[in-house]
């Protein structure tokens, strides 16, 4: 790979830092509230059908590149 | 019934590209949003104006509400923003390309506009820099989804405020961290993910306050500016507009009304806004924590993103 060219800065980061860094939020809160008051909570946040037939755009572009503001 | 409307636009051949609640709501952040927020490229704006005016022949009540500019390009393409009701339930709020709308979105105006799509989580988080609290909250929720979903850097590209500083600090002693942090895109638009690495750590809580509430008070001074200039418009101009008999002729009173009195662009002065506050946020204490002053104002502002773009573009090579 090119020295220049940009990566995610998270390939550096040491397995245990990338697992902190990418602790869900639903993990977090599975562990805080019980397994039972969080699947009723996901249940509730289910998306509606309609909204998820409709194409999302990708996080990134077709060159990984997030799309910025400059 | 926000579902069938938009069911009717993409039967029609409509496109909009949906931001706002409904987006949240597709990736399991908010549980309810009664508006819909679309983007209309310029060459939708017709479409969509004949479609609000059959939907009123065919018996529903369509009203444009007060604080509203014509649907139309000239100002919707410059940040201003048009709200429509129809049957007292269902808000519709358009917008041409949103302030602070990212590189991607505008593209997509000029390459895809009949398309019908949701605004990326990523894309949201830039649209959601304001004053706006709830925005804030808005902004950590997208954070945590898109580091859920595996794309670190993006959550990172829209972490502000303590939870930057902790991320910092639990990582800058990492040498791998630092390098792949410089080297990242990330550090593009935001000097303080740079200036972060090495900063002393009240310094760097203040700059980290600084930066966001810079985000804050140009919201602010930004709705400040449109609110005053449309409260004086619409009282104005309400009694012609409301005067209309249906959607059509009260849309058509309303565009003449902006031809002779509505500024196409809803910021006068894009420098001396961003400079203000650049000042009130107390960003001005560090010269290198924010880009200079024209860079923010092409974030800010995309039509002078692509102005500046079309610009370099003209100017042969050296």
């Amino acid at each position: 790979m090119n020295s220049n060219e940009k990566r995610p800065f998270t390939e550096y980061l040491s397995p245990e830092a990338r697992e902190r860094l990418a602790r869900s939020r639903d993990e977090v809160l599975k562990e805080h509230w019980g397994p039972d008051r969080f699947e009723a909570y996901r249940a509730r946040f289910k998306p509606p059908a309609w909204l998820a037939a409709i194409p999302q755009l990708p996080e990134r572009d077709d060159n990984g590149r997030l799309p910025g503001l400059t | 019934m926000i579902d069938r409307i938009v069911q009717e636009w993409r039967t029609r051949g409509i496109g909009v590209l949906i931001v706002g609640g409904q987006v949240m709501l597709a990736s399991g952040l908010r549980e309810q949003t009664k508006d819909l927020d679309a983007c209309l490229a310029a060459s939708q704006c017709p479409t969509m104006l004949e479609w609000l005016g059959e939907k009123q022949l065919q018996g529903a009540t369509v009203e444009i509400r007060a604080g509203s500019a014509p649907l139309h390009p000239d100002w919707m393409s410059r940040g201003w923003t048009c709200h429509v009701e129809i049957d007292g339930k269902d808000r519709l709020d358009f917008f041409g390309i949103p302030l602070r709308a990212p590189n991607r979105l505008v593209q997509r105006f000029f390459e895809s506009p009949a398309e019908t799509s949701l605004a990326s989580l990523t894309e949201l988080g830039y649209l959601k820099r304001t004053e706006r609290a709830q925005y804030w909250a808005d902004i950590d929720l997208i954070v945590g989804r898109l580091r859920e979903h595996g794309d670190l850097d993006a959550g990172t590209e829209h972490l502000f405020g303590n939870a930057l500083v902790e991320e910092l600090l639990a990582n800058r002693q990492s040498s791998e961290y630092r390098e792949a942090l410089l080297r990242g895109q990330q550090t593009d638009g935001r000097p303080i993910l740079r200036l972060g690495l090495t900063a002393p750590v009240d310094e760097l809580r203040a700059m980290a306050r600084a930066e966001q509430r810079f985000w804050e008070v140009a919201g602010a001074l930004r709705s400040d500016e449109i609110r005053d200039t449309l409260k004086a418009f619409w009282r104005k101009h309400a009694g012609a507009i409301r005067a209309g008999k249906d959607f059509r002729e009260r849309h058509s009173a309303l565009l003449v009304a902006a031809q002779s009195d509505l500024p196409v662009s809803p910021i006068r002065d894009p420098l001396a806004l961003i400079n203000r506050a650049r000042a009130e946020s107390g960003a001005d204490r560090w010269a290198q924590l924010l880009p200079a002053t024209p860079a923010l104002a092409a974030q800010y502002f995309p039509e002078r993103r692509m102005h500046l773009a079309a610009r370099l573009q003209q100017e042969p090579s050296t």
